[in-house]
């Protein structure tokens, strides 16, 4: 057995367990910070343990509250440019075939005469199970929200916590 | 029914013969020889094994935990250190094999929990799947590079759990082609490390993956004319491999058992849902034609010289016979009565070549079978009588056949 093939696999292992990690660091510093209204429920990963199943309020959205690109079809992607809002959440302001401003990317599932019904890739929040519970039940309760790091091209990072309009980021590291 | 092991055995009745003066003490002396020592298990290896398991589910359920009294720093920093403890403990205990094969394992599951951590800390999003898919990927290659056993098995055990929990695919598509990849550069893994408990799990994997595209593609006929044949004459190539160049390194006794085995599971679900399958068969009658390759092969098996050939002949025939009861439109009944023949055959090949696995293989099939009739046939007591009607006229049937067929005995 030669040492160079057990460093290979300990540095080649070390490697792929951080692959995700530089990207989203990078997300979270450099990133435009935005809060995203959510009601969450508490689940349990077989690997990572308690999280709380996301949905952010900004899945629905009334078709008169912004102005939509006509071209949008059912399972396109498409770019949610947000506004702050007098509560401190921001809303959605145009739904767009391509990225620009401060937009976050999601897929349109379809609209209709009223609303338009999005899927964002940020469902998950994990938390340790008495966190997770108490947020399931706060929810009936305050409002809460997400804070979410994006980038240029509208991808998005989760980074803490809104409640009842008090920031609370989560650490780094 | 002997309770201990064939060389055991053979000791035993050697120092027999030696007191009773039937065998001259430098004759059993020299047969002792040939017997060589005894291996007794190693318990210590046992409980090593056990051991590193619980370690690395104590780490892996540490992170499900997302303990915040400890930063995230830290915990990644923690598991880090494990992974590489891991690794170094291997080179450490390289002389020592259960040593450096709990090192090597407990490496690998450190690996997956610095996964499940990193996509824990930085809400990476995704499934479960998705994790196992990346420890798989980065478990086959430090696997393949130290040449761990015990962590070639837990990569092998990764790649059905991955493939498995992938419910929601629909079409054959990129992921089986490198799950196809993934599972032949561990099958060669295990060929190399001469590993059976891989062999298995991979194996077992081939055959679940299979079974999931046919369920998948709701099973088109011309899968079901390729795959169902190729299962009974893949069985004769094994066997042609066990009693003969041994390929695989004396796994073919066990690819022969899961061969037979899928054999048979399949033919019992054709069986279920003969009605379903011989209405969608009409619809593409010429999907008999992707059964050529299997039959050929069966009939190359048949005609070469060799050991076991009265056995690859009747594998010849089973896997011509299994043409059409799958086409011909006779209801269930062909389907129960190809079942039975199975698991007879496999009954009479483990007997016949002292291959252990396949008698009890075959008499389960054939209880199996007996029973899926049984509950098939359940409703009236007419249907019932006429079951126990069948069931006794196909064993007595059968014994008497058998009693009178010499063919293959001297093999």
């Amino acid at each position: 057995m030669k040492a160079t093939a057990l460093i290979a696999a300990a540095l080649l292992q070390t490697a792929l367990a951080l692959w995700g990690m530089a990207d989203q660091i990078l997300l979270r510093t450099k990133g435009t910070l935005v809060a995203l209204e959510t009601t969450m429920i508490d689940p349990r990963d077989l690997l990572r343990g308690h999280y709380t199943v996301i949905r952010l309020a900004i899945s629905e959205i009334p078709r008169e509250s912004v102005t939509a690109d006509p071209t949008l079809r059912s399972g396109d992607p498409v770019w949610v440019t947000l506004r702050e809002g007098p509560d401190g959440f921001w809303q959605p302001e145009t739904l767009s075939a391509r990225p620009g401003g401060t937009a976050i990317e999601g897929t349109l599932l379809y609209s209709d005469a009223t609303q338009f019904s999005l899927e964002f890739p940020i469902q998950r929040y994990y938390a340790p199970e008495i966190r997770a519970k108490a947020l399931e039940t706060l929810r009936q309760e305050s409002r809460l929200g997400l804070l979410v790091a994006l980038s240029p091209e509208g991808r998005a990072a989760i980074t803490g916590l809104v409640i009842d309009g008090q920031r609370l980021p989560d650490p780094m590291f | 029914m002997h309770w201990k092991s064939r060389r055991n055995l053979l000791d035993d009745a050697l120092t027999d013969w030696e007191a009773r003066g039937l065998l001259l003490p430098e004759t059993a002396h020299a047969l002792r020889t040939d017997l060589g020592p005894a291996k007794p298990r190693d318990f210590n290896r046992t409980v090593i094994w056990a051991g590193t398991i619980c370690l690395g589910l104590a780490v892996l359920t540490f992170v499900g935990a997302n303990w915040e009294e400890m930063p995230h720093a830290l915990r990644l920093a923690l598991l880090l250190g494990l992974l590489w403890s891991g690794w170094g403990l291997a080179w450490i205990w390289r002389s020592d094999t259960n040593r450096f094969e709990a090192a090597t394992l407990f490496a690998t599951i450190a690996f997956g929990a610095t996964i499940a951590l990193v996509s824990q800390i930085f809400y990476i999003q995704g499934d479960w799947q998705d994790a196992v898919f990346l420890w798989a990927i980065g478990a086959l290659a430090g696997t393949m590079l130290s040449g761990g056993r015990w962590a070639l098995a837990l990569s092998a055990l990764l790649l059905p759990v991955w493939d498995i929990a992938r419910i929601d695919r629909t079409a054959f598509g990129p992921p089986d082609l490198i799950f196809l990849a993934l599972l032949a550069f561990a099958s060669y893994g295990a060929l190399r490390a001469r590993h059976r408990l891989s062999g298995h799990i991979l194996t077992f994997a081939t055959l679940a993956w299979i079974a999931g595209t046919l369920g998948r593609f709701d099973m088109p006929p011309w899968a079901v004319f390729f795959t169902y044949p190729s299962l009974i004459a893949l069985s004769g190539l094994a066997l042609h491999s066990a009693l003969g160049p041994r390929h695989l390194k004396s796994f073919e006794t066990a690819l022969l058992g899961w061969l037979l085995g899928a054999a048979i599971a399949t033919t019992l679900l054709l069986f279920l849902g003969a009605e379903d399958w011989q209405r969608e068969f009409r619809t593409s009658p010429l999907s008999v034609l992707a059964s050529i390759p299997p039959i050929a092969l069966a009939a190359a098996l048949a005609l070469k010289e060799g050991p076991a050939l009265y056995d690859r002949r009747i594998c010849i025939l089973l896997t011509a016979l299994a043409i059409p009861v799958l086409a011909l439109p006779l209801g269930p009944w062909p389907f129960a009565a190809f079942a039975l023949g199975l698991a007879l055959w496999s009954l009479r090949m483990g007997w016949r070549h002292s291959l252990p696995a396949l008698p009890s293989l075959g008499l389960t099939g054939f209880i199996l079978t007996l029973f899926t009739l049984y509950f098939e046939t359940l409703g009236s007591l007419i249907g019932t009588a006429g079951f126990y009607l069948g069931a006794g006229l196909i064993l007595i049937g059968g014994a008497w056949g058998f009693g009178h067929l010499k063919w293959g005995a001297q093999e």
